[in-house]
This record gives structure tokens, C-alpha cells and sequence, in this order.
């Protein structure tokens, strides 16, 4: 009967937590953007900028600004 | 007995044969323990690498949301501002809520990645406004002041809205007797007790006849009947805005807040604006002034 030694496989969760952000997504994200054939979509931090400053402009317009 | 040796049915194995298997029982076990690294690393790296691309291309709340932020008082952008009275602390708190927003407006508009300038409305309004009120300053001067403010923030969010929109910034000018009236609409010939209003862009050249040619913008009730202006309180009584002697002759009060000076842009309007020492601190020659603040 074989047993496993945990305390060492449980290394292997730090080699996939470094894994993805060394290697996996930047080749995600390239491989993204080749099939797309166009840049990629803002990200999440710019797309709720962008939906701030709309709802500023919107009250903005709303409130008397032209 | 002999060493390793074969004893009787049933009896203890000898010693090589028992370190041999415990050879064996650490490789499956190394065996074992590495295949385990690897399905854990292949899961862990799988979960993560979800959950950064949905991070990434969607909006799914993949954590708690943090709690929602207080709800932020309506701003009033209106030309002419429905406050019950034009006195300075209202004004002064309607000017803040103004410059607030077109800070929060621009720092939005820079990290959603728009071009914005290098040296944006924010800065430029911090360096100007964001004294905090003060009563014991409740002067004439003061007041004129958030009056600028009022305005050039209304500029700044119609600059951003035309950016955001791709169109045009086409500036409506305020009416030069008010600049919290309604928009100047009418031109009327200009003030004879008015000060004339030198260009920080050194567009000076026959500029008295300039003024007189296209006169100031004033809006309807203005044009039409005795003008309404707005009065600030001084030490040497109470004047329209434009009949103020102060210490620094404010750019935005001898332009009549851009009412009168139609051939300026809005670089040209936010730079007379904001920079509203630089006739104090330049001499003739645009070199700064060895005693300028």
C-alpha cells in the first residue's frame, strides 16, 4: 500500500499559482487576441471607469450641463 | 543462522531482503507524492487561470462586493444655478460639489484610458480650490472666484462629454453682467465702466477696438432690459464684478468669465482661468517676475 506524502504534494499548488500568471494566461491572452484578430476587450478596471464617467455625463446632461 | 538466509516456513526475512523492499516502498511513495503535486498543481493552475480570464472578460462578482458607497448629492450643472440666494457659502458649496465631480469625472475619463492632457482640469483646480471654506474669507473677491468655478467646471464637463461623444466643444459664453444668469445669448455693445481684458495668449494687438467691434454676450433679461450684475462686496463698497480693483486683476473678471472674449477657445478660457496670477507674476516680456509667488 502506497501512501503520499502531503506535505510535500501540497507544492504543487504553489507551482499552479505561479504557473498561470507566469505562463498560462499571457498565453491565454495572446492566443486570445490572434484568434480574435483585433485588440482585446477593456478590462474590468476600465469598464467600470467608463460606466462611472458615463453615469457622471448622463447626471451631467440630466442636471442642466449641455 | 546464517545472514539473510532462508530460515524456517513463516520466519522474518532477512535484512537486505527488508531494506530492498523498503527501497521500493519509497519510490512508489515519491511515485505517488509527485503524481499528487501534479494533479494538484493542474487543478489549482485550472482555477485560477478561470477565474483571471472571467475576471478579465466578464463582470461577475467572483468576490463579496465590498460595500456600496454613499450616495453622492446631485449636482446642479444649470447655467443659472436654482439657489435661493446667490451668498457665498451656497455658492461656495455648489462650486465644491461642481469641482468634485469633474475630478471624479476626469480621473474615471483617465483610467478608462481616454487622451486626456498631461496636466488635467484636477490638478490645475486643486491648486486653486481646494482651500477649504473659511468664513473669515467671505469677500467679494471670493465670491468672484467661485463664480470661475462654476464656470470652468461647466466647461470641463462639456469637454468630456464632447470627448466621450467625438463632437466638438462649441462654447456658449455666459452673460458677461452675470455669469450665473442664463447663457449669453444676445451681444450687446460693451460696458463703457467695464476693464478691458489683455489675452494670457498674447492675442493683445488693437484690443479696444476688438472689444468694441463684437461687444460682450449677455443673456436675455440683460440684453433687454438694465443689466442685473453680480455685485461683490469690497472694503471700498459694493461693484459689479467687473469694476472690482483687486490686488490681481483676474483675467476671468476682465473677460467677463469668456462673455467677452468670443475668439478664445476653451484651452484659451481654461488657461485665463486657472492661472488667475499670471498677470501678477509675468512681466512684459512672459519672464517670471523675481518677486511672484
Amino acid at each position: 500500500m502506497t501512501t503520499v506524502d502531503w506535505s510535500r504534494a501540497v507544492a504543487g499548488i504553489l507551482v499552479g499559482l505561479l504557473l498561470v500568471p507566469l505562463l498560462l494566461q499571457p498565453l491565454a491572452l495572446l492566443t486570445a487576441r490572434i484568434v480574435r484578430r483585433r485588440p482585446l476587450p477593456p478590462t474590468r478596471a476600465q469598464r467600470r471607469a467608463r460606466a462611472e464617467l458615463a453615469a457622471v455625463l448622463d447626471e451631467f446632461a440630466e442636471h442642466g450641463g449641455r | 543462522m546464517r545472514w539473510g538466509g532462508e530460515g524456517p516456513a513463516g520466519a522474518v526475512p532477512g535484512r537486505a531482503s527488508r531494506v530492498q523492499g523498503a527501497d521500493a516502498d519509497e519510490g512508489e511513495r515519491m511515485d505517488a507524492t509527485t503524481r499528487a503535486a501534479m494533479i494538484l498543481a493542474g487543478v489549482t493552475a485550472v482555477v485560477v487561470l478561470t477565474l483571471a480570464l472571467l475576471h478579465r472578460f466578464t463582470d461577475l462578482p467572483l468576490w463579496p462586493r465590498r460595500r456600496r458607497p454613499a450616495e453622492r448629492p446631485v449636482v446642479d450643472w444649470s447655467s443659472a444655478p436654482d439657489l435661493p440666494a446667490y451668498d457665498y457659502a451656497v455658492l461656495y458649496e455648489l462650486a465644491a460639489r461642481r469641482r468634485d465631480a469633474l475630478g471624479r469625472a476626469v480621473r474615471c475619463a483617465r483610467e478608462a484610458g481616454l487622451p486626456l492632457p498631461e496636466d488635467g482640469l484636477d490638478t490645475a483646480f486643486e491648486r486653486r480650490t481646494g482651500q477649504p471654506y473659511d468664513r473669515r474669507a467671505e469677500e467679494g473677491v471670493d465670491l468672484a472666484d467661485v463664480a470661475a468655478v462654476l464656470e470652468v467646471t461647466r466647461i470641463g464637463m462639456r469637454s468630456l462629454a464632447c470627448l466621450t461623444q467625438g463632437s466638438t466643444l462649441v462654447l456658449d459664453p455666459p452673460c458677461y453682467f452675470n455669469p450665473l444668469h442664463e447663457r449669453g445669448t444676445e451681444r450687446i455693445p460693451y460696458p463703457p465702466d467695464a476693464f478691458s481684458a489683455p489675452d494670457p495668449e498674447g492675442h493683445d494687438g488693437d484690443q479696444g477696438e476688438d472689444e468694441e467691434d463684437h461687444g460682450v454676450a449677455a443673456c436675455a433679461a440683460c440684453a433687454a432690459g438694465p443689466a442685473e450684475p453680480l455685485l461683490v462686496w469690497t472694503r471700498e463698497g459694493t461693484f459689479p464684478y467687473y469694476r472690482m480693483e483687486s490686488g490681481t486683476k483676474a483675467v476671468y473678471q476682465t473677460s467677463g468669465y469668456g462673455a467677452a472674449v468670443p475668439e478664445w477657445d476653451a484651452d484659451d478660457l481654461l488657461t485665463a482661468f486657472v492661472e488667475w496670477h499670471v498677470f501678477d507674476q509675468y512681466d512684459e516680456n512672459g519672464a517670471l517676475k523675481e518677486n511672484a509667488s
